[in-house]
């Protein structure tokens, strides 16, 4: 019984079993990718591979580290010390990256808001339930002289509770850190203050483009269709740049949903689109578009990265200083 | 400058082509003579690459590591060093031909798929501003580079049907391994400081897996019996192979389904 045991355990920890796994996992990623690009890494198939993969490591990795131990005295040439160290260490990276993804499916989470500048939103709750609040004081978009954006900047305040706790520019490349939580800057938008007027009656909206308002007190519509920053009849649709040189809101006019006609407005301008009805677009309001995450796996994956690049170095360091060695079995084995 | 630049590819272009033609020669004929003209070419083409890359590097005021053109004429440079280094150290001539011949498909390459961008290039969108991807791509380079080596002196190997050589295969695509480790480690990195995931199974990043998990078969498994040889060095050619899909076929085939830079 226990000789089958070991012969399994044998098996599955070999170098053979681990070749095998991994170039099943190469041949699943090339034609997951193509056919379901989407979604092939949740395959179940996909996840027992990787976690075989993780097991196989793991357990020649085990027997790697008593090999080393034993050499350990034994072996004076340095760079075969050098080899011996670098590919547990290398393996050892690897296992730790496998590890800190797996924290990370199963306890990480992430997700967006979208906040308007003095907007606040609950990004996290903590074991107390204390809340914790992310207020953006102001997004600014920073372009270069031809005016293609060159940074998206979200200043943003962190509240736990009451308590002020971190101020902080987020930008592309510059998340906020915040006890295990990042703040990311992902995407922005504007959105349009607009009011709609009808038998009197008066009603507010901050709407994103494409949203449909209805005039109060009448069977119409209003649709915010699209905020143009430099409008110029010869460009049509598209702005003519970036830069707020002339800005308009284009929108449609409805009746029970029929499309009545098109125009477009400048900010701040009372605009009679049926009788007793009016519309104002009162001016733009940006939005910063926020990616909040929290991965408690990221500083296993992390220390995995970099024991897996050292381990690589010096166990491949021979191919530079002792090339005639690559041939050498015993530097391989013990 | 643009005109600077696109005749210096042009001309990197057909001196590779010339210096490859006489390294084949040289391989037939055995004279040495060939052999020194074919080294010289290779040393004039690369020169003229580098002005290249000099120039874009001025004009742009960076380094010529942010797009695929500036990384396809990198890329095809430090080829070229590369062999040019290796065949210094090494004495041996044999994977010229092939090497240059690819140099030249490469700089033709940038006229089919880039034939606009010579002096075209436009401010760096906020997510490339990031000296992780800077060390991210010249690593890659280097690591393409050295699978492109390999890759050379595996196909003049498996002409001939001699292996005896073999371990200057592995030392470039062992070097090339190591390379791209790191490679997709820093690009890890980079993308967890700009998009908050260092791993999100887009395609590019698939293929890198995919050719990754190639090379570190090969190592692995280069010295067992049955592998030591043809099969291993046809390891390395398929993973050359698989080189240049994950560039152009992710970047410029595949770009209908995907649309990232
Ligand atoms: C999964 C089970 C694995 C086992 C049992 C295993 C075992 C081994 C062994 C015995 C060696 C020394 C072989 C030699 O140099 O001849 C080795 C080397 C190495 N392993 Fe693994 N390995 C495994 C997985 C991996 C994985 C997933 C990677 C990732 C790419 C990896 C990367 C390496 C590298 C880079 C070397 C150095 C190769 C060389 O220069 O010869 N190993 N491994």
């Amino acid at each position: 019984m226990s000789q089958i045991f070991n012969n399994m355990f044998k098996t599955f920890s070999s170098m053979k079993t681990g070749v095998i796994l991994l170039a099943l996992l190469a041949v699943f990623s090339a034609v997951g990718s193509s056919l379901l690009p989407d979604r092939f890494y949740h395959l179940m198939l996909f996840n027992t591979l990787i976690g075989m993969l993780f097991l196989n490591l793991g357990l020649c990795t085990f027997n790697r580290c008593l090999r080393v131990r034993k050499l350990l005295g034994k072996q004076t040439d340095i760079i075969r010390q050098f080899r011996q160290w670098g590919l547990l260490i290398l393996h050892s990276g690897l296992i730790l990256i496998l590890i800190g993804g797996m924290i990370n499916s199963w306890t990480g989470h992430s997700g967006t808001v979208k906040l308007i500048e003095g907007e606040r939103a609950l990004i996290n709750r903590d074991k107390d339930g204390e809340e914790l609040n992310l207020f953006l004081e102001a997004f600014e978009i920073e372009l270069y002289e031809n005016n293609m954006p060159s940074q998206y900047l979200s200043r943003v305040s962190l509240y736990k509770g009451d308590r002020l706790e971190q101020q902080a520019t987020i930008s592309v490349n510059h998340p906020l850190k915040y006890e295990g939580i990042k703040v990311y800057q992902q995407s922005y938008g504007s959105m349009v203050d607009v009011t709609v007027e009808g038998q009197g009656q008066i009603d507010s909206y901050v709407a994103h483009e494409g949203q449909l308002l209805e005039i109060p007190g009448s069977r119409g519509q209003v649709k915010v269709f699209k905020y143009i920053p430099d409008f110029d009849p010869a460009y049509g649709m598209e702005s003519k740049s970036m830069q707020p040189n002339n800005p308009r809101v284009i929108y449609s006019v409805y009746h029970d949903k029929v499309l009545m006609g098109v125009g477009s407005a400048p900010f701040g301008e009372r605009i009679e689109i049926d009788s007793g009805a009016y519309v104002e677009f009162n001016g733009l309001k940006s939005y910063s578009v926020l990616k909040v995450k929290e991965d408690p796996g990221l500083p296993y994956a992390g220390a995995g990265g970099i024991l897996f690049m050292l381990g690589v170095v010096l166990a491949e360091i021979k191919i530079f200083t002792r090339p005639r060695e690559i041939n050498d079995r015993k530097t391989v084995e013990d | 400058m643009a005109v600077l630049i696109k005749i210096s590819i042009v001309l990197a272009l057909f001196i590779y082509l010339i210096s490859g033609i006489l390294y084949a020669l040289g391989l037939k004929t055995r004279h040495h003579q060939l052999f020194r003209a074919a080294n010289l070419a290779a040393i004039i083409g690369a020169l003229a690459n580098l002005t290249a890359l000099a120039a874009r590097t001025i004009i742009s005021g960076r380094l010529p590591l942010t797009d695929g053109y500036e990384f396809l004429i990198s890329f095809t440079f430090i080829s070229v060093l590369l062999y040019l280094l290796y065949e210094k150290m090494s004495q041996s001539k044999t994977g010229g031909a092939v090497l240059m011949f690819i140099a030249a498909l490469l700089l033709a390459a940038v006229f089919i798929f880039m034939p606009q961008q010579h002096g075209s290039y436009s401010p760096l969108m906020p997510a490339l501003k990031s000296p992780w991807l800077t060390s991210h791509v010249l690593t890659a380079v280097i690591a393409y580079s050295a699978f492109t080596l390999g890759a050379a002196l595996a196909v003049m190997q498996l002409v001939k049907g001699d292996q005896h050589e073999d371990i200057n295969v592995y030392r470039a695509a062992g070097g090339g391994f190591v390379m791209l480790s790191i490679s997709i480690v820093l690009g890890g990195v980079w993308a967890e400081q700009a998009w908050g995931t260092y791993w999100s199974w887009d395609p590019k990043e698939t293929w890198a897996l995919v050719t990754w998990i190639i090379y570190a078969i090969y190592l692995h498994v280069y010295r067992s019996k049955g592998w030591k040889g043809s099969n291993a060095n046809l390891m390395v050619v398929a993973g050359f192979i698989l080189v240049l899909f994950t560039f152009f076929g992710v970047n410029y085939l595949l770009s209908g389904l995907h649309s990232y830079g």
